[in-house]
């Protein structure tokens, strides 16, 4: 049975994508452009706001709302290239470990178990810490590339079931190319097995952007981002300056909710290890 | 028993030495450590004189060579910043790691395997219902931000507990909370999603067919089989948390060994980051094999000849 359309959670995600294309028409102001005779104005409806600065504003007078609305450009960004880079990196890969079993095939597999042994959080950490922090292509390749193992470890596994079904027999038997047999006929099949695991990585991956750019050694200090902003807010608390930390985070965490809830309502429907039950 | 620890002792040391040399690789590719530790007035021959003391002029394949006869000797070098040995310094910050991590394990197991039976045991009724979304939840808020909104809630609003250290059990509260939340919420998720499983095979429907209690089937013969892949998560999730701390040891001014790695990284100060992968490294390791002889004391069928 297929469970009902997650619709708030689609709502949710749209409106916020929508918010992130369009944030130069949305946002109210410069995101990076401070003013400091009006930094850490509390949000609007605290006492001492201003509905000029609806979210308030960080301690250089920067619009809190609008370096959100920026920010949340990042992180769709980061979540969506990322994880479109492991993919496309991982399934090829995958197939030819899965379909031509051979000494390459193993070469492939020893070497994304030893990648799947080191966290990527540490991976991604270190080699951007030590090559001088990032941008937001630099994320999403250094991210995307540590992600390869996964993908290509789920490809090769779901291939070596696929490969003793009838169809590919059949392929085979026409004298079909290799190439021709993996991509064409056995890769369709398991689509939905790799948009499942894609619904699973983005928010994962959106967390891990937001985690790297609140150490530093994310995207550049100039950049509108939600991760950097709850950093520099991080110095603020015990001043009293609760919104540069607390409304950021609650965008963040609506976000990444809103996608896992995608994410399980995909798996649900369409991951054929799950309608057993 | 004794040959397969053996087997699997050898096999660990060799992928620890493997994983040395992909960071020894990986270190060269990311460039100079001189540009970073020299002084921007230090002289040329200043430089060569710092670089020489330290090795760095010498081809790579010595530099490897010599980086691995240390490492059998448990000589991982000596850190660019504090000139003591780096292995050291990160072990004498691993126990203030490991209190914070078991504390935080024990409180993610204590709550997220039982929530996951109850959710499984009453499955899509109210308590199921809010107990998957409380999951969602927690899986979904960055852990750097739960941490901050605990010191500004605990700490600067109502003042009841301190935000930074680990000098008595308040100081654990707030940081192994923060640590455990997503445990708890994947625990949960996993333990819901292996009891269904199991509580739908015949030897479930059979036990119930011969008038067992409920309790009893679901204690005794589900949650018995659940286990097995939940040790594995649960071991997982104790490797992660020691070398994933960072975030949290940073917010909360703890001073274990991911806080170190941390400033190194910062820094730049290679021995130091080495170290700390490697000591990662051996503990995963050692956490694997943990698990699999656990596998025994638990599923009387396997057996390790």
């Amino acid at each position: 049975m297929l469970k009902r359309l997650p619709w708030t959670s689609i709502l949710i995600l749209s409106a916020f994508v929508l918010a992130a294309v369009f944030a130069p028409f949305l946002a109210p102001h410069n995101p990076m452009q401070g003013d400091l005779m009006i930094s850490q104005t509390p949000p609007a409806w605290v006492q001492g706001g201003d509905w000029a600065y609806p979210l308030g504003t960080d301690e250089q007078g920067r619009d809190v709302l609008s370096i959100i609305l920026y920010g949340l450009r990042v992180s769709l960004a980061v979540g969506f290239g990322a994880v479109l880079v492991s993919l496309l990196l991982g399934t090829p890969l995958g197939l030819l470990a899965g379909y031509s079993s051979g000494r390459l095939g193993e070469a492939i597999m020893r070497l994304a178990d030893i990648q799947l042994a080191i966290p990527t959080f540490l991976v991604a950490l270190v080699v951007l810490a030590l090559t001088g922090g990032g941008n937001i292509i630099k994320l999403i390749l250094v991210i995307g590339v540590v992600g390869w193992a996964g993908y290509a470890r789920l490809v090769r596994g779901a291939v070596l079931s696929e490969k003793e079904t009838e169809y590919v027999h059949a392929a085979e038997a026409l004298g079909m190319s290799r190439a021709r047999i993996m991509f064409r006929h056995i890769l369709p099949n398991i689509l939905s097995i790799l948009l499942v695991q894609m619904s699973v990585d983005v928010p994962r991956i959106i967390l891990l952007e937001a985690t790297l750019s609140f150490l530093g050694v994310g995207v550049s200090i100039e950049t509108p981002a939600i991760g950097l902003m709850i950093k520099r807010g991080l110095d603020y608390i015990y001043s009293g300056v609760w919104w540069t930390t607390t409304l950021p985070g609650i965008v963040l965490a609506t976000l990444v909710l809103a996608t896992n809830l995608i994410g399980d309502w995909m798996r649900d429907a369409f991951d054929p290890r799950r309608k057993a039950n | 028993m004794l040959r397969y620890l053996l087997i699997r002792t050898v096999q660990t040391i060799i992928a620890v030495f493997a994983v040395a040399t992909l960071i020894f690789l990986g270190l060269q590719m990311t460039g100079d450590p001189m540009e970073n530790l020299a002084p921007q007035d230090m002289s040329d021959q200043q430089v060569a004189q710092l670089r020489h003391a330290y090795g760095l002029d010498k081809p790579v394949y010595v530099q490897y060579e010599l980086f691995m006869l240390h490492m059998a000797k448990g000589d991982l070098g000596i850190s660019f910043l504090s000139g003591e040995p780096a292995l050291g310094l990160i072990l004498e910050r691993f126990p203030t790691t490991l209190k914070l991590v078991l504390v935080s394990m024990f409180i993610a197991i204590f709550f997220g395997l039982p929530m996951g039976v109850a959710s499984a045991i009453r499955a899509d009724g109210w308590i199921d219902r809010s107990l998957r979304f409380l999951s969602v939840l927690g899986i979904s808020a960055p852990t750097f931000w739960i941490g901050i909104m605990l010191i500004l809630i605990f700490s600067v609003n109502l003042g009841w507990l301190p935000s930074s250290g680990l000098s008595s059990w308040k100081h654990y509260l707030m940081p192994a909370f923060t640590l455990s939340l997503y445990r708890i919420a994947l625990f949960l998720r996993m333990v819901r999603s292996t009891m269904l499983d199991v509580l739908n095979q015949d030897f479930i429907r059979t036990a119930r067919a011969k008038g067992l209690a409920e309790r009893v089937v679901v204690y005794k013969h589900a949650l018995r089989n659940a286990l097995i892949p939940f040790i594995t998560v649960a071991g997982l999730q104790f490797g992660a948390l020691m070398a994933g701390a960072i975030v949290t040891e940073k917010i909360f001014a703890i001073p274990g060994m991911n806080r170190l790695a941390l400033d190194a990284l910062y820094a730049d100060d290679r021995p130091v980051i080495i170290a700390f992968i490697i000591v990662t490294a051996v503990l995963f390791a050692v956490i694997n094999l943990v698990v699999d002889l656990l596998y025994a004391f638990i599923d009387p069928r396997v057996r390790y000849a």
